[in-house]
């Protein structure tokens, strides 16, 4: 699988978010204007250093955007903080291999979670919150291994 | 783990860093058989830095007299991320753990010329006997680190070097 599906894959394994899909899928590239649904969006793929080897590190940037519900402070302070909890779960995914081609998941960070906007006119209709995921990971060199 | 891609050689033109290939003897102190391991796996940059002996002298008639007489080479591998099962790894433990010095410390260096032709499977390749010098050891919270530096002692030979034995044949002549 690509470093996108991989990461798709992690969120889904995410225990609170499957608490909110309710069994629904996170959609790439889109999210659903109810509360509560998720958007999963590649932003980029940077190439950080390469080792002598040729064997590359490199971050791909992630925008997850999730429509929360947003009936009063209680519920906006839940969202905010079911965002902070996912930063820090990222941080703590381990080291695996399988990423194509030749690659090696190394680590998450989550940076930039906070309200975008309200989906609807009244507070009520939900509010839209992102939060940015970084994921680096390493590609071993096709030229040369000996 | 034997992958060589020979289209991505180019004829003419600029020479991929991978293509020169510096291995190190990780063998310890107590073994005989040679066990060649790549540096390389997370180093940006290697250089060898030749540290050549020069004296000039000028003459009174405006002339510069220059002499090379000799080379002292060295090299930095930093960083080096301990990682269980490298025998580079064990080899520098044991230096950390019993403080080795003197032979203990010696082993060979290779530098495979991986951008030329093989013959019969084996490259164009040159020995050469160093002194590991563990600069430190332990590192930030990204991992486990043990710089290291290589002082080349100019007992070097020619030889080739065979990727699928991983062994270093000398030269004959």
């Amino acid at each position: 699988m690509t470093i996108i599906d991989y990461m798709r894959q992690k969120l889904k394994e995410y225990p609170k978010i499957a608490e909110f899909l309710a069994g629904d899928d996170i959609h790439i590239d889109f999210t659903d204007p109810e509360p509560t649904n998720y958007g999963f969006s590649s932003t980029g793929d940077s190439l950080l250093k390469e080792d002598l080897l040729g064997n590359q590190t490199r971050q791909h940037n992630f925008m997850l955007y999730a429509v929360g519900q947003s009936f009063n402070d209680y519920t906006r302070l839940a969202n905010s903080n079911f965002l902070l909890e996912l930063g820090y779960w990222l941080e703590q995914l381990p080291e695996e291999s399988g990423i194509e081609p030749r690659g090696t998941f190394k680590k998450a960070w989550a940076a930039n979670a906070m309200a975008m906007m309200p989906m609807g006119e009244a507070i009520s209709d939900g509010v839209m919150y992102q939060i940015q995921i970084y994921a680096q990971y390493k590609v071993e060199s096709e030229d040369i291994l000996i | 783990m034997i992958k060589m891609n020979l289209q991505l050689f180019a004829e003419s033109g600029k020479i991929k860093r991978q293509f020169m290939g510096h291995m190190i003897n990780t063998k310890l102190p107590t073994e005989t058989t040679d066990a060649y391991e790549r540096i390389g796996e997370d180093l940006e940059e290697y250089n060898v830095e030749m540290n050549a002996n020069v004296e000039t002298k000028n003459n009174i008639l405006g002339e510069t007299s220059v002499v090379l007489d000799s080379y002292q080479p060295q090299a930095s591998v930093e960083p080096y991320r301990a990682k269980i099962g490298s025998k580079m790894f064990a080899r520098l433990q044991g230096i950390i753990d019993e403080r080795q010095t003197l032979d203990d410390l010696k082993t060979d260096v290779l530098e495979v010329h991986l951008w030329e032709e093989p013959v019969a499977g084996t490259y164009e390749a040159y020995k050469e006997e160093v002194i590991i010098e563990v600069s430190s050891y332990g590192g930030d919270y990204t991992g486990y680190q043990i710089p290291f530096n290589i002082h080349y002692t100019g007992v070097r030979t020619k030889g080739t070097y065979n990727p699928a034995t991983k062994a270093f044949t000398p030269d004959s002549d």
